[in-house]
């Protein structure tokens, strides 16, 4: 199921939770533990679209970054690449 | 006394479950160098007291949080009697993942299978004896929050503490993961360690880094095995996980019955029409162009101008309060030009404003945002960008400051210099006012039509940039991200009001500080030297505006003070609408900017400089953010020239053409 969720993340260009529980056929909160453990072991990495306001300059910035849905991307590292590539 | 352990998820009712064990009879410490809770209890049942402990929450049994640590050091090593796996029969297969990591510390378990209510309520049918069986752990149903089947527990709890049974080996792992586990128990079976040799080996193949920290200090584990074990547990690792998941997913399958959920979720069918290849951008557009829309009509039809009328109210109450305290001549004229008819214009658009951030607050507060951005990203993409290039645009529509730090997101260099290169072509937060200014004197009934072009063309003129930057200075990389959607929701409207609040007030704190600054010097400037008249093209703004005025002649608003306003607008874009203001105010006191402005500009160099201001080098803060987050003068330096080039650009073709079409 790891490696189905790797396949997803290279294939595509976007997911929900959702989708990849219809896709894959199991539960939305076990498709995030799913998701989590590929953080964890850092075959996935989220990456952070927010830092650029955790810094001073932005204080007179107009826009708000305290989002309260932020747009979330992971991208596949390395170790991901390098495993989705081996032979089965 | 015996000792009885809790383990369930955070939020599986084991709090619940250990108050209704224990009564009041409890302690609360900590557990030995962390400092995570220890709660213990007593529990009385048939003349036999337990020792209850509740161990931390957690989703498993790895190395990647103290409360992992903490609860799995006590199943290995505080040689529990009976451990209560909690699990929350709502969410199963999550749950469940945990009771297997459980079962491989060969520790005698009971299942609570707690919130049986929640899961009838969702039409769930579990066989718990089903369940029972194929894990070969006895399985107590049970609502903790009613102490329904709490006797049971406490008599299974006696029960299994005199019996001291095992799990069974539950076959969870393939023939070959299998092998792997059983050689390497072997090998490790002569370790000094506190662990039993077989969870070390699983653990170990799993890349578990507290384990293998532990391998690699091992006297009596030589440096080829240990190196041999890290080899391994690259290849197994997600192996050995996903053998877990198999596993609990056939236990779920033979045991549990759900309901035929209707599983395409309203959110995926709202998705699959505005994720759409070909409707996503019109739909994305024409949200825009709404919000715009009614942006305008609320803005304007129902606030007016009461905040402008406001302001100039203020103006002459504090005009006349310095006249009654006899303070001097320029300080009167200062107040009243600099910042009533300079910074006072700026403000006046406060309630507009304050209506935008609200709509567009909505509309991130939906989730909607990263449809934008998701859709924005196939067009990045098409045109050989990086589509990750259109979350600092995104980010670039409040201000260009962070969103050229969010640039960090592009690992590649040369993708993070484009998506540099192209940010200050949108329209950041700042360049409202001047939007608003010329719409209200010139296009009053297609304020929204304007807005929307302004926007659109922004982004138009950054894509077109971006292919020609991608295609001289860069070509395409493979790249692998991939983009969440969040599930729709309706916004909820403190959190709006709230971030609309933010984002207004730092609005007003900034007309208050920088822009009055700026004001203030420009004021002196206008004033300067003291034998000629202020506002004329002698004093010395005058004769800066006229140096630089005739650059901008071919694209019809060559006068000194649109000059002047743009060349003042460098160090803060909300600029230009005061210095408009205070100039034309100084000529022609009294009047408001609106009818100057109509005195002044035409429609047609009105939009040419509505056009400039989009694409002109951006302000002081985002030139400065470009050198921090390039390293480079050279590519600030090259920023400003190429942005103010391609703006001046534009405005003179939107000039040239519209004259030449008679308008």
């Amino acid at each position: 199921m790891l490696k189905d969720i790797l396949d997803i993340i290279y294939n595509s260009r976007l997911f929900s939770t959702s989708m990849i529980s219809q896709k894959l056929g199991i539960d939305e909160a076990m498709v995030n533990d799913l998701i989590n453990q590929l953080l964890q072991r850092g075959y996935v990495s989220e990456d952070d679209n927010d830092f650029g306001c955790d810094t001073k300059k932005c204080t007179s910035c107009p826009m708000s970054c305290k989002s309260q849905i932020p747009i979330k991307t992971y991208s596949l590292t390395e170790k991901g690449l390098k495993y989705i590539k081996q032979p089965v | 006394m015996k000792t009885v352990a809790l383990l369930g998820n955070p939020n599986s009712g084991k709090t619940t479950l250990f108050n209704g064990l224990t009564g009041s009879n409890q302690k609360i410490g900590n557990w030995p160098g962390v400092t995570v809770d220890k709660k213990e209890g007593k529990l009385k049942f048939n003349n036999e007291e337990y020792n209850i402990v509740d161990l931390p929450g957690t989703y498993s049994l790895g190395a990647y949080s103290e409360d992992e640590i903490v609860a799995r050091d006590f199943l290995l090593n505080g040689n529990p009697d009976v451990v209560i796996s909690v699990i929350d029969a709502t969410n199963l297969e999550r749950n469940l993942y945990l009771l297997t990591q459980l079962m491989e510390t060969g520790s005698n378990v009971i299942i609570a299978l707690n919130m049986m209510d929640e899961a009838e309520k969702k039409l769930m049918k579990i066989d718990v004896k089903k369940l029972s069986d194929s894990l070969g752990i006895p399985v107590i149903p049970m609502v903790a929050s009613k102490e329904t089947g709490l006797d049971k527990l406490k008599e299974q709890i006696e029960k299994s503490s005199k019996s001291n049974s095992k799990p069974n080996s539950l076959n969870m792992y393939s023939e070959d993961l299998q092998k792997e586990i059983n050689d390497l128990t072997e090998k490790l079976s002569n370790l000094d360690t506190n662990y039993p040799s077989e969870w070390l080996a699983i653990k170990a193949l799993e890349g578990d880094k507290k384990v293998l920290d532990i391998l690699s200090f091992e006297k009596n584990l030589s440096r080829e095995t240990y190196k041999h074990i890290v080899e391994l547990s690259e290849t197994y690792e997600l192996g050995m996980i996903d053998s877990r998941y198999d596993f609990i997913r056939s236990i779920v399958n033979s045991s549990v019955k759900k309901p035929d959920e209707a599983v395409v979720t309203l959110t995926d069918k709202v998705d699959k029409i505005i994720t759409n290849k070909y409707l996503g951008i019109p739909i994305f557009a024409a949200i825009m162009f709404v919000i715009f829309q009614l942006t305008f009509k609320i803005g304007e039809e129902l606030l007016g101008d009461t905040t402008g009328e406001f302001i100039g109210y203020l103006g002459e109450k504090v005009a006349g309060l310095l006249g009654n305290l006899n303070a001097p001549e320029w300080l009167m004229a200062l107040v009243q030009e600099g910042f009533f008819e300079g910074v006072g214009t700026v403000l006046a658009f406060v309630p507009i404003i304050m209506v935008l951030y609200f709509f567009l607050g909505l509309l991130e507060d939906s989730g909607y945002m990263a449809r934008a951005a998701y859709v924005m990203d196939g067009v990045m993409r098409s045109i050989g960008l990086h589509g990750k290039t259109f979350i600092p645009m995104i980010i670039g529509f409040g201000c260009t400051v962070p969103a050229v730090m969010a640039t960090r997101t592009l690992d590649n260099k040369k993708d993070r210099m484009i998506a540099i290169l192209i940010n200050p072509f949108m329209s950041c937060g700042a360049k409202v006012p001047i939007y608003l200014a010329f719409t209200a004197a010139f296009f009053p009934k297609n304020g929204g039509v304007v807005m929307f072009a302004l926007y659109a063309i922004g982004i138009i003129v950054a894509l077109i940039m971006g292919k020609i930057f991608s295609s001289t200075i860069f070509k395409g990389e493979e790249s692998h991200f991939i983009m969440e959607l969040p599930p729709y929701r309706a916004p909820i409207l403190k959190y709006v009001i709230r971030d609309m609040w933010d984002k207004v007030s730092s609005f007003i704190k900034r007309a208050g500080t920088t822009i009055f600054s700026v004001i203030v010097i420009l004021w002196i400037l206008a004033h300067l030297p003291g034998d000629v008249e202020a506002y004329s093209q002698e004093s010395i703004l005058g004769m800066i505006g006229t140096f630089i005025a005739p650059i901008f002649k071919p694209a019809g608003f060559g006068t000194w003070q649109a000059a002047v306003s743009l060349f003042a607008g460098i160090p803060a874009k909300e600029v230009v609408v005061a210095t408009l203001g205070m100039v034309y105010a100084g000529v022609n006191e009294g009047s408001e900017l609106v009818g100057a402005l109509q005195q002044h500009f035409t429609p047609l160099t009105a939009l040419s400089f509505l056009i400039m201001t989009l694409l002109y080098t951006p302000c002081a803060a985002a030139l400065g953010a470009i050198k921090q987050e390039t390293g480079s003068v050279k590519w600030m330096l090259f920023v400003a020239v190429y942005t103010f080039v391609i703006g001046l650009v534009a405005a003179t073709l939107v000039f040239q053409i519209g004259t030449l079409l008679g308008f």
